[in-house]
């Protein structure tokens, strides 16, 4: 059994909005307000995938309600990512996690791994794990998944390298952890196009500001000029009176 | 004759006192006019380059720094400039006049513009170095 499995959901394109970076928290606030909101199904299980982007950052949150009787105390979210638009299982990579060790408590950890032979190895090579993770639940029934996954190159060999104007496929897994790896029981796909950065935008009043300080300094320069000129003309006027 | 003689050597000392106090002015000019274009080099760096931006020196620290540096330049150039102007004015034989001084104080504020709080503290200083310059000119 093979933690990354095909997966049998339809292949929504998903072109993030850009919005500020929220906190990954799992409150799910307003910042998610400017994301890209769609229905995922996860085999029988339905959920709101929301995606947005800034120009490091691609952050997704899902959002699903589970009866209570069929959750499980160590679940996980895990977000795979394929190398490219494909969602064979041989050119997923990376994956990050937000797995449950104790559900009733609300404790969770953030796991930066990566996809060796098709299993998960949740030993990323770089100890400050990229990206991060975090969850929430509300009522025991609504749960709240939040990730933000670095976009562009990363210093680290094993995460993914997600270019801006590509597109990607995202796998989205749920299962329970402790029974790795025959715990997944959902998984859905979806291909998110990375946005290219925004330029930064241009502060109108800053360039006006810039621009009539440079007029002002050159004005003044000329008058120090001017100054000095007169200076040594009077040293000449002097020399000449006092002989 | 001997009345001639001595009229004549007091005529040539009150002549050296003069030359001398010209001497002095006019050195005193030179000194504080580059003193007045050195802070004006500087305020170049700290109010229109922005170097400590330049360099990524950021934080409350430095930004504190930064701010001290920008007012403390201006100030200085409109006491140095006052200073050489108003002998500038003294070799001509003419005083200083407000219209003069209300235009050193335009530069100085000229060279304010970027930043409010840089406008707002150097406004202060230079209402308070015009007043004490004022007011230790009456006494």
């Amino acid at each position: 059994m093979f933690f990354v499995t095909y997966s049998y959901g339809a292949n929504e394109e998903i072109t993030p909005e850009f919005a500020d970076a929220p906190d990954i928290d799992g409150a799910l606030g307003d910042e998610w307000d400017f994301s890209n909101k769609t229905d995922i199904h996860f085999e029988g299980l339905n959920g709101i995938l929301r995606v947005m982007q800034d120009n490091t950052n691609l952050y997704i949150s899902i959002e699903f309600d589970l009866d209570p009787s069929a959750r499980n105390e160590t679940e996980f979210i895990g977000i795979l990512i394929s190398n490219s638009s494909s969602n064979s299982p041989e050119d997923f990579v990376d994956a990050k996690v937000v797995r449950f060790s104790n559900l009733t408590e609300g404790n969770f950890a953030y796991l930066d791994c990566y996809v060796d032979n098709y299993n998960l190895k949740h030993n990323d090579t770089n100890l400050n794990s990229d990206g991060d993770g975090a969850a929430q639940m509300y009522d025991y029934d609504t749960i709240v998944y939040e990730f933000s996954i670095p976009l562009g190159n990363t210093d680290d060999i094993n995460d993914a390298f997600l270019d801006y104007g590509d597109k990607y496929a995202f796998n989205i897994t749920y299962g329970d952890w402790n029974l790795y790896p025959g715990g997944i029981t959902k998984s859905h796909c979806v291909l998110i196009t990375i946005q290219t950065p925004l330029l930064p935008a241009i502060d109108l009043a800053e360039i006006v500001l810039f621009i009539l300080s440079i007029v002002s300094f050159s004005c003044i320069g000329a008058f120090l000029a001017i100054y000095s000129y007169n200076i040594i003309v009077l040293k000449k006027k002097i020399g000449r009176l006092l002989g | 004759m001997p009345k001639f003689q001595k009229e004549q050597g007091k005529e040539s000392r009150i002549r050296e006192k003069q030359a001398f106090k010209e001497e002095f002015a006019f050195r005193s000019l030179v000194i504080t006019t580059i003193i007045g274009v050195a802070c004006f080099i500087v305020s170049i760096f700290f109010n229109v380059v922005e170097i400590f931006t330049i360099l990524n020196l950021q934080g409350s620290f430095f930004d504190l720094i930064d701010l001290v540096i920008r007012i403390s330049v201006v100030l200085l150039f409109f006491f140095f400039m006052m200073i050489s102007l108003g002998n500038y004015k003294d070799l001509l034989g003419k005083p200083s006049n407000w219209k003069e001084i209300a235009f050193l104080f335009f530069l100085s504020m000229l060279q304010t513009m970027r930043n409010i709080y840089v406008f707002g503290f150097t406004l202060l200083g230079l209402i308070i170095l015009v007043l004490y310059l004022y007011l230790i000119q009456d006494s």
